[in-house]
């Protein structure tokens, strides 16, 4: 889906549960949105909006999938000291650099790397903070073992990680026990970027991709659709596609 | 009587958090359900929300220290209420209290696969 066609079809579903209440009524489960490219402040944007409905209940979970152009984010544990290139270096390469409220320390986005954000209402969930980034990584996990990727936890360090290398990134925050930003899954994207910075403030270790680790690009709407079955899964819950 | 804010728990095998940023200073009003620090467990950072409206009267966590859930965080004060006259001493018993409490024997490891590390 084109990126107009993901935001349409999102705005038009907000619409739609807002105003009448036989939409609401029929939206259970998890909805989910594939907007495509979106900027990160306007991720962020609209990520508040959800977080203030799902608040009220007037919408139920979602999970927002895109890509970002290429961006460097420090977290709220985070500081710049982690980048460790030059600013004017990073706008030469066309990557800009912006603070989030999210959990963890420094990242990178960029197109290729297959990001969510689940809008999660964890009051319904067992109020579990902990439980949630662990079912995270276990969508992860099983989403790579559909490709043959045997991937882990680290007891040491958050996200998924293929030996050493790290090929999922987490950073979460939680406030009234709704969930804003998620994970950013390396798929096709170049790594490269990561080098200008001390990947999460870990420096001792390296990071990997799917198409680095299988030797060809993939579709990332087949990882997308991967993912969304295991969500349901793990996640017990009826996840699909808001229409 | 002035009301507590704790650690929240956050999780049935968290057991701590760290203060990461107070959102409103001491002296300042705050609202029922209002987002007045942040904490971090894990790679979480949790909103913790004011359990009363009144004014955040004593900060006892600072940035950066690690308290163990249901440890005292902060006292907010309504009109004619005053300060608990808690000694340091007192505060920091409970903390050793609860600290032997969650070294518990039977606690739990986090998962099966963390269990084989």
């Amino acid at each position: 889906m084109s990126r107009d066609g993901g935001i349409l079809a999102f705005n038009k579903w907000m619409e739609a549960i807002l105003t009448n209440s036989k939409a609401t009524r029929k939206a259970r489960g998890c909805s989910v949105f594939n907007l495509g490219m979106v900027d990160f402040a306007e991720a962020s944007q609209l990520q508040s909006e959800l977080i203030e409905q799902r608040r009220a209940g007037k919408i139920p979970d979602v999970i927002l999938f895109l890509q970002h152009r290429p961006v460097i984010t420090i977290g709220a544990f985070g500081g710049e000291q982690n980048i460790m290139v030059p600013r004017d270096v990073l706008e030469k390469e066309g990557i800009s650099v912006t603070h989030t409220d999210r959990g963890g320390d420094v990242t990178y986005h960029g197109p290729g790397q297959l990001v969510g954000y689940p809008i999660l209402d964890l009051k319904t969930r067992g109020h579990d903070v902990h439980q949630y980034v662990h079912d995270l990584e276990e969508v992860m996990i099983r989403t790579l073992d559909d490709y043959s990727i045997e991937a882990h936890r680290d007891t040491d360090y958050p996200g998924v990680w293929v030996g050493q290398e790290k090929i999922c990134a987490l950073g979460i925050r939680v406030a009234h026990w709704v969930t804003k930003h998620g994970f950013a899954l390396n798929v096709n994207n170049d790594l490269k970027p990561f080098s200008y910075i001390n990947p999460c403030g870990i420096v001792d270790r390296g990071v990997t991709s799917m198409r680095q680790l299988l030797g060809q690009e993939l579709e990332i709407r087949d990882v997308t659709n991967s993912m969304i079955r295991h969500f349901s899964v793990v996640f017990d819950t009826n996840v699909h596609e808001a229409r | 009587m002035a009301t507590e804010l704790t650690m929240p728990k956050m999780g049935i095998k968290i057991t701590e958090g760290t203060i990461i940023e107070w959102k409103k200073k001491e002296g300042a009003s705050v609202e029922i359900r209002e987002s007045i620090c942040v904490i971090k467990a894990k790679k979480v950072a949790f909103e913790v929300e004011a359990p009363e409206s009144g004014i955040l009267a004593k900060i006892v966590a600072k940035e950066g220290d690690t308290v163990p859930v249901g440890g005292p965080l902060a006292y907010i004060l309504q009109l004619g209420e005053e300060l608990p006259s808690i000694r340091r001493s007192r505060i920091k018993k409970r903390e050793a209290k609860r600290r032997r409490g969650s070294e518990r024997p039977y606690a739990v490891k986090c998962c099966s696969e963390c269990e084989k590390k």
